[in-house]
């Protein structure tokens, strides 16, 4: 517990990622999506920032766009991503990223499978990516590529290195797309839904592993997901999106303990809860994510949230409430109405009008 | 509906719409030039289940279970191998062409993925449309309103009938699913995964869908689900599957109070719960899932059991019945008290192939370190 009380109010004065006002748009047939609206953020040594939030929230695309792979022709790409030597990922040329790619930034995917190259040995996908960033013999390279996979709990190494990727099982894969990642001691891994496709037993696993080579290698960890349980296991930091902004930004404790925006209430109240006594009905947030294509002026989340008001048609500013506070939010409430509103039925939540419910 | 459960084995056949009995799957392993039977995977084996009349079963394990098969099996979009399925008492095993089809009428499926189970090139109107079509006591006008009514129930803008597949979100996706699945007027409705792929608050929305359905409609619900926390929240009664074989039978609010195969036990244990201070230690599971074309002999799950002993590696374990109707196959249960354990019988749904007498014993040695942890888990 010692070291999650560490990031706990302070504030983060060895960052490794800065992240400033990062706005990426797509042109499409049917016009611009704003995929993601102005995001700030900052990833400190060593710690796990989660960035949560559904589908089409923006949270893939940001972390994406660290690592140039939403550059393309009909994408428009503004703002600052800066390492802590003040590399700039966003305007950096394709060599120069390449350099960083994989070595000092790294990312593992949702599915393991279609990121893993079927023709190619594991043992030498691992070693082709040393060699690429560090000049070393093929032979090194290769033991290298067998301590690695030993490393991330991948039994007889040696000769699973000599196996394909479908001789994997997906918590496997997974492991080996860890190892991977890790083989040039990047600052910042990248995980992007790393357990969504595994089993419940085997996303423990791998959680664990995750955070087992943080403590040792120091490694930074932005972890894009949308499943609250893992960040409340992994995380020491969260953002929140929703509709290509990030609404709500704070300590781990702070989301779950309290949390500021509507969303994050909708958020926290729809997880079915195995600890808790089971409700009728499970609380929901009504409708669904507006279009980037055109969302609505103001608050994004103005057209499913209950307490909206005349003020919602403003576009709210993501800020603290409280002075000194790293808490911050993106909603006009005041912040006795949000700890009053937030209560449904004794939980957090959203209330659900009976006559407009979407069931 | 817990009164199902509750009662004794004798009533529960007779009310019950879905009887499920000593069913077995196998898929062929094939290898070499000629292709030759090198062996077989055992899908579903030796699986004995009833439903009840409005009662919904949740069907967990992890991937490669073979929940998916089983669901599968009832509706006989695959084969199986051996057994029978009885829906309100007709043997379906033997039903052939036309009378499979009447029979699919009454007995219908939502899909995992909503995207690859809707045909892109039908409209909405048209998907939903087939199974009043199916149905065949509406036509033209009057089948085109009933698609309307439908497609409002189930919370989408009858306007939208005219629409394609691809002009929807996932969740809009999955009640058209739904809608399709109702158009039949089914008795029986198979739930495979059908929230796994959408987004949690979406989620909540469906599943309370599926409730409110569930009443109107009076429908008996299969729901397939890996996820422990979802399943929860619409199950009456839960099988917990482990390599083709059924290891726990509860009914819902048991099994999570009160697991008593080590497995559920560990599956419990892995879901990560939304509480930074519950952050624990767990009793983490190794391994994975073995074979299933080669499966451990005695019990399954002995070689990732952190209580297996000389004897579960022997000797299958059979389903011990207890008094409330919760039925395990463990030899070692945990959660149960030594009169509890005296007093179990062996269930009539045991595989054939398990152990002819029940050889139940506490896990005696590890007795304390359970009660520490189960005591670690009490909810606040």
């Amino acid at each position: 517990m010692s070291d999650i009380e560490v990031f706990q109010r302070a504030p983060i004065t060895d960052e490794v990622l800065r992240v400033e006002h990062l706005k990426v748009s797509f042109r499409t047939e049917r016009g611009v999506v704003q995929a993601v609206d102005d995001v700030s953020f900052r990833v400190g040594r060593g710690e796990v920032l989660a960035i949560v939030g559904e589908s089409g929230s923006g949270k893939s695309v940001s972390a994406m766009t660290l690592m140039g792979l939403t550059r393309s022709p009909n994408a428009t790409i503004s703002g600052s991503a800066r390492l802590a030597d003040g590399t700039e990922l966003v305007t950096a040329s394709d060599r120069d990223l390449q350099r960083v790619r994989g070595s000092r930034v790294a990312m593992i995917f949702q599915d393991p499978m279609s990121a893993l190259t079927p023709v190619y040995r594991v043992g030498d996908q691992i070693a082709e990516q040393i060699r690429a960033h560090e000049k070393v013999s093929k032979a090194a390279a290769r033991a290298r590529a067998v301590e690695l996979l030993e490393r991330v709990g991948i039994p007889r190494a040696a000769e699973r290195s000599r196996a394909y990727p479908h001789q994997f099982s997906g918590g496997m894969r997974q492991r080996v797309m860890i190892a991977m990642a890790l083989s040039c001691s990047p600052e910042i891994l990248i995980a992007d839904e790393p357990t969504t496709a595994l089993d419940v037993t085997i996303q423990s696993q791998i959680l664990a592993e995750i955070e087992d080579l943080r403590q040792e290698t120091g490694v930074a960890v932005l972890l894009i997901t949308h499943d609250l349980g893992v960040v409340a296991e992994v995380a020491s930091r969260v953002v929140v999106m929703y509709a290509g902004r990030v609404v709500e930004e704070c300590e781990v404790h702070e989301i779950f303990k309290d949390p500021l925006h509507p969303y994050t209430w909708g958020l926290l109240g729809s997880v079915p809860r195995i600890d808790k006594v089971r409700p009728d009905r499970l609380p929901t947030i009504q409708g669904s994510p507006p279009s980037l294509l055109r969302p609505p002026s103001g608050c994004h989340f103005k057209t499913r949230c209950p307490h909206r008001f005349a003020e919602c048609d403003r576009e709210p500013e993501l800020r603290a409430l409280e002075p000194n506070s790293v808490h911050r939010d993106r909603c006009h409430l005041s912040l006795q109405d949000k700890r009053a509103l937030r209560i449904v039925d004794g939980a957090i939540g959203l209330p659900i009008p009976v006559e407009k419910e979407l069931s | 509906m817990t009164d199902v459960v509750t009662s004794p084995a004798g009533t529960k056949a007779a009310a019950a719409l879905l009887e499920i009995d000593h069913l077995m799957v196998m898929f062929p392993v094939r290898a070499g030039t000629w292709g030759a039977v090198v062996g077989h995977v055992h899908a579903v084996d030796d699986v004995t289940l009833t439903l009840a009349e409005g009662e919904t079963l949740g069907l967990v394990g992890e991937s490669g279970c073979g929940k998916t098969t089983l669901a599968r099996t009832l509706v006989r979009l695959t084969e199986p191998t051996g057994g029978t399925i009885r829906f309100r008492g007709e043997d379906l095993t033997a039903k052939r062409n036309k009378d499979l089809r009447s029979f699919r009428r009454y007995v219908q499926m939502v899909f995992q993925d909503p995207q690859a189970s809707l045909n892109p090139r039908k409209r909405i109107s048209q998907i939903v449309g087939a199974g009043i079509r199916l149905r065949g006591t509406s036509k033209g006008m009057k089948a085109r309103r009933e698609v309307e009514e439908l497609l409002a129930r189930v919370g989408l803008d009858p306007d939208h009938a005219q629409r394609y597949p691809h002009e929807f979100s996932g969740g809009q996706r999955q009640r058209i699913g739904i809608a399709r699945a109702l158009a039949a007027d089914p008795k029986l409705v198979i739930l495979d995964e059908p929230v796994s792929a959408l987004d949690v608050s979406i989620q909540a929305q469906i599943v309370n869908l599926l409730d409110d359905l569930q009443d109107e409609f009076g429908l008996s619900y299969v729901f397939v689900a890996h996820d422990l926390s979802v399943v929860r929240h619409v199950s009456d009664r839960i099988a917990v599957m482990y390599l083709g074989k059924i290891v726990e039978l509860s009914s819902s609010d048991e099994l999570y109070a009160q697991p008593m195969h080590p497995y559920t036990a560990s599956l419990l244990d892995a879901i990560p719960i939304p509480d930074p201070d519950r952050r624990r230690d767990r009793r983490r599971l190794v391994g994975e899932l073995p074979s299933a074309t080669n499966p451990p002999p005695g019990c399954r799950f002995h070689t990732r059991c952190p209580w297996a002993t000389d004897l579960c590696t022997e000797v299958e374990p059979p389903l011990a019945e207890f008094a409330n109707g919760h039925e395990v196959a463990c030899h070692h249960p945990l959660n149960v008290g030594r009169t509890q354990l005296s007093e179990a019988i062996r269930s009539e749904s045991s595989p054939r192939s398990s152990g002819a007498e029940l050889t139940l014993s506490p896990a005696e040695a590890h007795r304390v370190e359970i009660d520490e942890a189960q005591g670690k888990d009490e909810t606040p």
